[in-house]
Order: structure tokens, then C-alpha cells, then sequence
């Protein structure tokens, strides 16, 4: 489904703050695979969502999504393909404009941004019954500004925006880390519900080693650029979170 | 107030109201300002000008409204592609647009269109001017309030909404948030380019120094607007804006049967700008605030409190 061949990211290229944020990454994941990963700060974790996702533009290496390449691909132009979620809550959605309003804007992914109404009455009925899965009660308030809802239920509005048309890849991006932990869970159980029934490949970045191990079928972890460790099914049930904690230190 | 400033300012601020709904496609959906607006204010009246004197009314709105269309997709070029920074895209934009309106003008620095028929005086008899002219005013800015209206709740409007409202978020929503830029900028200026070719027509004549601070005038119509109406809907927005506009040219007429000398407006504009711009930070404690979070005041050495 995804393939990233020898990946490569230096900053600061020839200065003397040269720094190799991504030094030889290579990753492939299958159709339908969920895959955590951990990693200090500093590990490179965001710059290859960054590249995977089109912000930055790697200096070596391939990324295939699905047979085609898309390393030099636009990033608007991927986001068709890529449905992200990012740690921030307020960085997925648009304040000042409505919760159908956001949700059109997501829905027209991959379609033409042309001049129909950006809000048909099907639409309304398809918001409603996709909204009502969150369970927050947010298909009753279609009309509120997305500035009113809370961090939790602005981010459960990005996930349910990333995957409302069904993309080929979903980045999340510590899509929990800024919400207190019951909201967190709350949250956290929507993505592995939305992922397993949609069955969409899926990377999440978290600091979370619980939820590394928990969420998934396989762990990556990250440190100085390159991958230090990648641990399926079986292999990964013996690991402890301890014993990632003690992995992560070295 | 006799009813002849009563009617002229209402004039005034019906056409100075598509203005500001320019400025507010800028200022307020894309969230930058938009310095271009001085210049392509001028451009469209220098068309309105040129096109009455030379050739057919019935152009003059249409090529007025894609010479600012232009004029913004050049500041939308200069940033986009050439990544210059916006504020300095639209002052060179601005800047180099005064040597284009009076190449637009022949030459000239001002245009008398007294002799022509302008598109106030195609209805109507002489006695009432004033009336049709508002009344052929209201026509306009009601169908570009209503083509602005419909376009931004529109699949493409929606984009442009969201551009300026969360740039990443549309950026990873597959939005070309360059090309909503660029056409949010060149709608904007088509705007204001169309208010200045309706001014021109109004008062028969064409300045080149009549678009300087127009981007004042317009703020502060939206501004205004936005404390007479608060909008929730783009609906409301707009019509906001208008209503601003109007408010605006009444404080103004107000000002000067009081005895301030015209040519303090523009003083006045910004004055009311300033106000209203501060209004949020002086609510919030903003001023003192910020000095406190800056690490100076109380505590510093070069600031002392007022006691």
C-alpha cells in the first residue's frame, strides 16, 4: 500500500547546524495495516509524515502510495490520497466556519471545488448519520461554529473530516497528546473503531507507549532518522511497555 | 441635514459599500490585508473614465471589474509565485499601478466626463437625479451582494473560506490554497476597481490621487458594520459591510455640517480604525498585559508604571 524506499532528509544541508532528520528510511506497509510509532523528540518521527504527507520535500528516496509515486507530488494534490490529524485540535478544523461547513469541505475531497452549493440537503442527512456514530451529539448542532466545540470534540470533527471520504492513508500525528486522558480515550477508541470498520492503512505517531502497544498490529520505533526497531503481531504481544521505555532510552 | 446630504451620502456609501465588500474578501474571508486596493481603486476609475469618453457605458463595468481582477492577480503573483511578502506584493503592486492609471488616463492626472452621458443619467430626467441614482446604485451593489454571497457558499467559496480561515487544514484538505489565494485577491480588487468606475460616473470626473486610502475607508466600514451587526452567516457578513459603508458616510456628512474641514477625513478614518482595532486589546487588558509577558514593568528597569 505504502512504500517508502531509503528516504532521506537532511536541514540546514551543508551548514554548520546540518542536522539528518531522516537518514535512511525504509518502510512498507500493507493494505489495511495499522502501525504505531514511537520515538523521542527529535527522532524524525514528524519529518516523515511531513514528506509522506507533501509538507516537506525529501532529499533522497521514494514514497509510493498505492502503485503510484507521489515523493514530488503537490501536497494538496496527495491530500486526496491522505487523511491527517494533527496534535493540535485547532489546527484540523476551520473556527469561523460551521460544523456542516467543515464537513463539506472534507467531503469534496477529491471531487471539483466548482460553483454548486457547497451544502445539499443529502449532504446535510449524510453529515448527520456519520456525526451521530461520534456519539457527542454534534449532528444536532450542524450550524454551530466549529470555535464553539471543545478541544475533544474538535479533534473527534478532524477524525471523522480525515476519513470521510475514505482515504488511501491516514496520518495521525499524536492526534491525542493535547486532550486530558478521558477525553484522549474517548478519542482514541473512535480512531480504532473508524480504522478496523473502514479498514483504512494507518500510521499514528504517539508518545504514548500504551497505546503504541495496545492499538495496531505492529510498532515502529524511531531514533536519529533511522528505524531501530519494527515489531509485528506475536513478537510485539512479549513486549512490554517497560521494555519499550528501556528501548527508547538507549 | 437637508435632504441633499442626506441622499449623497447615502450615494456615497452605497457605492463606497462595494468597496468595502472588496475589502472585506482580503481583510476578513482571507485573512490578509491587501494593499493593491489604493492602486486598482484608480484603475477602475480611470477605465470608467477613458472607456465613457471614448467608446461604450455599457463596457465600463465589466472592464473595470477585470482591470482590478488584473491588478490583484499580479499581487497574488508577486507573492505566490515570487514569494514576496504580501504586504510588500501589494505596495509594489500599488506603487507601480500609478504609472499604469495615468498611462490608462493619457496622460492626464484627472478627467472631466461632463460632457458624456454616464450610467446615472441613461433613466430618469434631470429633476430627479438624485433619486435614480440611488436607486440604479442600489441595483448594483444588490446583484454583487448577491453574486458574493452565492459564490462564497459554493463548493469553490467554501475553499476560499477556509484558506483564510486554517490555511494547513485546507492545504490537507486537497484545497490549492495558491489558487484561492490568487482568486480571492483578484475578486477582491475587481471589486474595488468597480466601486471606483461608479464613482467616477457619479461625480463626472476621474482623479489619480482619488484612490489614496481607500483601504482605510474600507476597513472602517467593516469595522463598523461589524459592530452594528454581528454576523454568524456569510449572509449577515455582508450585509454587515453595507451597513457599515452607509453608517460611515453619515458620520462623515455628521462631521463635516459640524465644521470639521474635509480634508481631515482621512485622519478621521484612520482615527476610527485605530479605535476599533484596539477595542479588543483594551477589553482584554491587552496593553498592560503584554508588557508584563514581555518581561518589562513592574519589575523591569526601563519601564516605570504610571502611578
Amino acid at each position: 500500500m505504502l512504500e517508502v524506499r531509503k528516504l532521506k532528509k537532511i536541514f540546514a544541508k551543508k551548514s554548520f547546524n546540518e542536522k539528518i532528520a531522516l537518514a535512511n528510511i525504509d518502510l512498507h506497509l500493507g493494505s489495511g495495516e495499522f502501525v504505531t510509532v514511537v520515538g523521542g523528540n527529535g527522532s524524525g518521527k514528524s519529518t516523515l509524515f511531513n514528506c509522506i504527507a507533501g509538507v516537506e520535500t525529501p532529499d533522497e528516496g521514494r514514497i509510493v502510495l498505492d502503485g503510484r509515486d507521489i515523493t514530488y507530488l503537490a501536497e494538496h494534490q496527495r491530500a486526496v490520497y491522505i487523511g491527517r490529524v494533527f496534535q493540535d485540535p485547532l489546527k484540523g478544523t476551520a473556527y469561523d466556519m460551521t460544523i456542516e461547513e467543515n464537513l463539506s469541505l472534507a467531503y469534496s475531497k477529491g471531487g471539483r471545488r466548482g460553483l454548486s452549493r457547497a451544502i445539499t440537503k443529502a449532504d446535510i442527512r449524510k453529515f448527520q448519520e456519520r456525526l451521530s456514530t461520534l456519539n457527542l451529539d454534534l449532528e444536532k448542532r450542524l450550524k454551530q461554529k466549529v470555535g464553539l466545540l471543545s478541544g475533544g470534540q474538535r479533534q473527534a470533527l478532524t477524525l471523522l473530516m480525515a476519513t470521510l471520504v475514505k482515504p488511501k492513508l491516514l496520518l495521525l500525528d499524536e492526534h491525542t497528546a493535547a486532550l486530558d486522558p478521558s477525553t484522549a480515550k474517548l478519542v482514541m477508541s473512535l480512531t480504532a473503531k473508524v480504522v478496523n470498520e473502514e479498514n483504512i492503512s494507518t500510521i499514528m505517531i504517539t508518545h504514548n507507549l500504551r497505546d503504541a502497544l495496545e492499538f495496531g498490529s505492529r510498532t515502529v520505533m524511531l531514533s536519529s532518522g533511522r528505524i531501530t526497531m519494527d515489531i509485528h503481531e506475536r513478537e510485539r504481544q512479549l513486549v512490554t511497555t517497560d521494555k519499550l521505555f528501556e528501548q527508547l532510552e538507549q | 441635514m437637508s435632504s441633499y446630504v442626506i441622499l449623497g451620502a447615502l450615494a456615497l456609501g452605497l457605492i463606497y459599500g462595494i468597496l468595502s465588500l472588496g475589502i472585506y474578501i482580503s481583510f476578513r474571508i482571507l485573512n490578509i490585508p491587501d494593499m493593491t486596493v489604493d492602486g486598482s481603486f484608480v484603475t477602475g476609475a480611470a477605465i470608467s473614465a477613458v472607456v465613457t469618453t471614448h467608446y461604450s457605458l455599457i463596457l465600463v463595468i465589466p472592464l473595470a471589474f477585470l482591470g482590478g481582477c488584473l491588478a490583484g492577480s499580479i499581487t497574488a503573483f508577486l507573492h505566490i509565485k515570487l514569494k514576496i511578502q504580501l504586504l510588500l506584493s501589494g505596495i509594489l503592486t500599488l506603487s507601480a499601478l500609478y504609472s499604469v492609471n495615468i498611462r490608462i488616463m493619457e496622460g492626464k492626472p484627472n478627467i472631466p466626463v461632463l460632457q458624456q452621458t454616464t450610467i446615472f443619467e441613461l433613466w430618469g430626467s434631470a429633476e430627479s437625479q438624485q433619486s435614480t441614482s440611488i436607486a440604479v446604485l442600489g441595483v448594483l451593489l444588490a446583484v454583487m451582494f448577491c453574486l458574493l454571497c452565492f459564490f462564497l457558499n459554493t463548493k469553490l467559496g467554501l475553499s476560499l473560506r477556509a484558506t483564510g480561515n486554517n490555511e494547513q487544514m485546507a492545504r490537507a484538505l486537497g484545497v490549492d490554497t495558491n489558487m484561492t489565494k490568487w482568486l480571492g485577491l483578484a475578486i477582491s480588487n475587481g471589486f474595488v476597481a468597480l466601486s471606483g468606475a461608479v464613482l467616477v460616473q457619479y461625480q463626472s470626473f476621474a482623479d489619480i490621487s482619488m484612490g489614496t486610502g481607500v483601504i482605510v475607508t474600507g476597513l472602517a466600514s467593516v469595522i463598523i458594520g461589524e459592530v452594528i451587526l454581528s454576523g454568524s452567516t456569510i449572509f449577515r457578513g455582508l450585509l454587515a459591510v453595507v451597513l457599515g459603508s452607509v453608517a460611515y458616510r453619515y458620520i462623515i456628512a455628521g462631521a463635516i455640517q459640524i465644521g470639521m474641514p474635509p480634508t481631515d477625513l482621512k485622519l478621521m478614518s484612520s482615527l476610527i480604525v485605530i479605535i476599533a482595532l484596539s477595542m479588543s486589546l483594551l477589553h482584554s487588558g491587552g496593553i498592560r498585559g503584554r508588557r508584563r509577558r514581555s518581561g518589562l514593568g513592574r519589575n523591569g528597569t526601563d519601564f516605570t508604571p504610571p502611578q
